[in-house]
């Protein structure tokens, strides 16, 4: 009987320290599995991001890295009223609406084209994605040797065309345009691909009802597949507006901001003032000011894409 | 009227036969893959009429609609609307309805605005638009839900949507390709019954494709039969019933589905032995084409009775194994020793036809037969009782190809 009851408290006892134990690996052991990605996470973004901010509200220059002063807004205040930021500001808007708006335009047309199916058209296809495998430095790269006025093959084009030596690079009217013309050469794949995509998710039997009301190709493009498709569309143009505003390979291997500041880009103003001014608090400023602006034009861009069409 | 309408028209071709509504000529259909799907598809729906299409699923029916709606383009043959040929016109330019299985309504616009869609491409103004609409959706009880999209609908809603936006425009005719297959089954049978009002109030030509056979002989003014991409039989649902062209009208027709049992015609077909009994077959029941050897014989089961009378005087004597109860009748379930009959005769497949192995055989030999009976027979399972039926309601089939060569004579009542 005794032994009974010791072996009774005993249990207890032994039972409730376990209890302890299972509480607590249920409330918290999920987190056992996630602590490596929420470490890499706060190492490698948050942290980053946190510190960035901090020192956008210091006067710092790396070539003193001991002088860190507290500025507050200072190079905010400064920001906003210097030109050249405003000029870059205008530079980059050109620079990605025009580009991901061609791109947009394009990239539906062709994969327009391309969902009709056509005899050869998987092998078209795959040549057309080609300039979106190759690193945007080579294009650049590539550009600046093609394009060059002394020995390019595009300026031999056009003198044999009787237009002269053109320098796209290095005419202030051109060289904006001639960028935009490489991002769009390079990215419109991407576009038609996800186009392509998309359109291969729409519903045949609706477009069939389509025909069937009477609805001519054109009507059945604007008044089903463009909402019908919505969606990854506007996925692809919230990651080639990210992409477009951050350009900045293509421009240091040819142009480098010039001639003047006709392609001075927000990124490459960053650039410019984190690494060759080493003025790091204030490229961290602007880093932060870029972000803004991304993230509204982002937004309301998206808004448009989604909302206007669903209310029609 | 017809010819005045094709020349208004502009027609390029105007067909013979200026009754039909709709016109299949030698119409074939074989896709890129090789699957025939059609083969020689003659068929001619008279203006106004009602027509359905049934048939084991894979048989054609979607196909030879989609051929009608110029959604498909078909390899051979042509097809005339309202004596104008289409074949080569796009579903654009056909003016036919149509309402889809999966209802196809455009998700991203309001069931006004589905409602409102064959109207606005084709230019109506707004007030005239908005007059046609309201209209539809008294009809149909969709006035509640018109600034709904079709997300937010059940599917019953969503089907009375579908067949708004055929009805909304006077088109030639409306094309429906399983518009029941998706509701419940009360809802179903409620809706058969209001699409059959509405074609008889607007008179416009109809297609209507079903597998249900039960959907089929309750809508139709005229059914077609096809099996395997060919057209076994276009006739009223009641000569389908009585006198099908072959076994396969015959058992697919019919709801339990026919009996059937190899048996053998006596010479001269004065007589055809079933299970050893010799049924004498009286001279008015002349057998086509076939005097003696082996046949395949048929007996609905709503034919058995289950006492004798003027109408029923040939007996058979059974022992029931089940019996099922739909109350005012039974449904009595027993074997008879005779050899079933090839499947690839009834079943969907065309393909199997040419090697049939005649039986006698290794076919076991004890075929199903089920007896549809008044409850007041009050049998049991196990008891040998006597059912009765007549020379009247026996159909005779050809061995070799199923071919119809005695049907009933007519009058059977239907089944429910
Ligand atoms: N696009 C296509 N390509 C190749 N074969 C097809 C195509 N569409 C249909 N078929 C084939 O054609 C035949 C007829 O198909 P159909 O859709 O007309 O059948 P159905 O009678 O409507 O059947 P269900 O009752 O199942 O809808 C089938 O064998 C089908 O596999
Ligand atoms: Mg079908």
């Amino acid at each position: 009987m005794s032994d009974s009851i010791s072996t009774i408290t005993r249990g207890s006892h032994h039972r409730s320290r376990r209890d302890g134990w299972t509480w607590f690996a249920r409330r918290y052991g999920a987190l056992l599995p996630m602590a490596p990605g929420m470490l890499f996470l706060v190492l490698m973004s948050i942290y980053p991001t946190v510190y960035s901010l901090v020192i956008s509200l210091f006067r710092w220059n790396l070539s003193d890295p001991t002088r860190m002063r507290f500025g507050g807004w200072h190079n905010y205040g400064l920001l906003l009223t210097d030109a050249t930021f405003w000029n870059a500001v205008i530079v980059t808007f050109k620079f990605v609406t025009i580009a991901v708006s061609l791109e947009l335009v394009l990239g539906l047309a062709i994969a327009l084209l391309f969902f009709q199916r056509f005899p050869g058209d998987r092998f078209l296809r795959a040549i057309l994605i080609l300039p979106m495998v190759v690193a945007p430095v080579v294009v650049g790269l590539l550009s600046r040797y093609m394009l060059n006025v002394q020995f390019g093959i595009v300026t031999f084009v056009t003198e044999a065309l009787g237009f002269g030596r053109v320098d796209f690079f290095g005419e202030p009217d051109l060289a904006l345009g001639t960028l935009i013309v490489i991002d769009i050469w390079q990215w419109t794949p991407f576009m038609f691909l996800i186009m392509l995509a998309a359109l291969q998710g729409v519903p045949e039997d609706i477009i069939e009802a389509a025909k069937v009301d009477g609805a001519r190709p054109v009507r059945i493009l604007f008044d089903h597949i463009l909402h019908l498709i919505r969606y990854p569309v506007a996925v692809a143009v919230a990651l080639r507006l990210i992409d477009a505003f951050r350009v900045y390979d293509i421009i240091f291997m040819t142009t480098r901001g010039g001639p003047i500041d006709v392609t001075q880009t927000l990124s490459w103003q960053i650039y410019d003032a984190g690494f060759k001014s080493l003025d790091i608090g204030y490229a961290a400023a602007y880093s932060w000011l870029m972000l803004i602006i991304v993230v509204v034009t982002v937004t309301l861009v998206l808004r448009l894409l989604l909302n206007e069409q669903a209310s029609r | 009227m017809t010819a005045h309408s094709s020349i208004k028209e502009g027609t390029p071709r105007v067909s013979k036969t200026k009754a039909a509504g709709i016109e299949f000529s030698a119409v074939n259909m074989t896709f890129a893959d090789g699957t025939t799907a059609l083969k020689s598809l003659d068929l001619v729906i008279e203006e106004g009429e009602f027509v359905v299409f049934v048939g084991p699923s894979g048989c054609g029916k979607s196909t030879a609609l989609r051929i009608l709606a110029g959604l498909e383009q078909a390899t051979g043959g042509t097809i005339a609307i309202k004596g104008r040929d289409v074949t080569d016109l796009g579903p654009q330019h056909r003016d036919i309805a149509m309402v889809f299985q999966s209802y196809a309504l455009y998700p991203h616009k309001t069931v006004y605005e589905n409602l409102a869609y064959p109207l606005k491409i084709r230019g109506l103004g707004k007030a005239a638009i908005e007059t046609a609409v309201a209209g539809v959706a008294d009809l149909l009880g969709l006035a509640a839900l018109l600034q709904r999209k079709p997300g937010a609908l059940s599917g019953g809603q969503r089907q009375r949507v579908a067949m708004g936006r055929a009805l909304v425009r006077n088109p030639k005719a409306f094309l429906m390709d399983e518009p029941l297959s998706n509701l419940d089954a009360a809802l179903r049978v409620e809706m058969r019954g209001e699409i059959r009002r509405l074609h008889r109030r607007l008179g416009v030509t109809t297609v209507y494709v079903t597998h249900d056979q039960v959907e089929a002989m309750t809508m139709g003014d005229r059914v077609a039969v096809l099996r395997g991409g060919e057209l076994q039989q276009f006739d009223a649902p009641q000569r389908l019933y009585e006198q099908p062209a072959n076994m396969f009208v015959a058992s697919f027709i019919g709801s339990p589905a026919i009996n059937l049992a190899m048996a053998e015609l006596g010479a001269g077909s004065a007589a055809v032995t079933l299970a050893g009994n010799a049924i004498p077959l009286p001279p008015s029941r002349r057998v086509e084409g076939q005097s003696a050897g082996p046949v395949m014989i048929g007996i609905r089961p709503e034919a058995f009775s289950y006492r004798r009378d003027l109408e029923h005087d040939v007996s058979l004597t059974i022992t029931p194994d089940l019996i099922e109860s739909l109350g005012a009748e039974l449904l009595v379930h027993f074997a008879i020793p005779a050899a079933s009959v090839p499947v690839a005769l009834t079943s969907s497949a065309k393909s199997a036809v040419s090697q049939i192995s005649l039986p006698g055989n290794a076919r076991e030999v004890s075929t199903r037969f089920v007896a549809k009976l008044d409850a007041r027979c009050a049998y049991a399972v196990g008891q040998e009782a006597t059912v009765w039926f007549s020379t009247d309601h026996l159909m005779l089939f050809e061995a070799a190809t199923g071919r119809t060569i005695l049907a009933s004579a007519p009058m059977l009542k239907l089944p429910v």
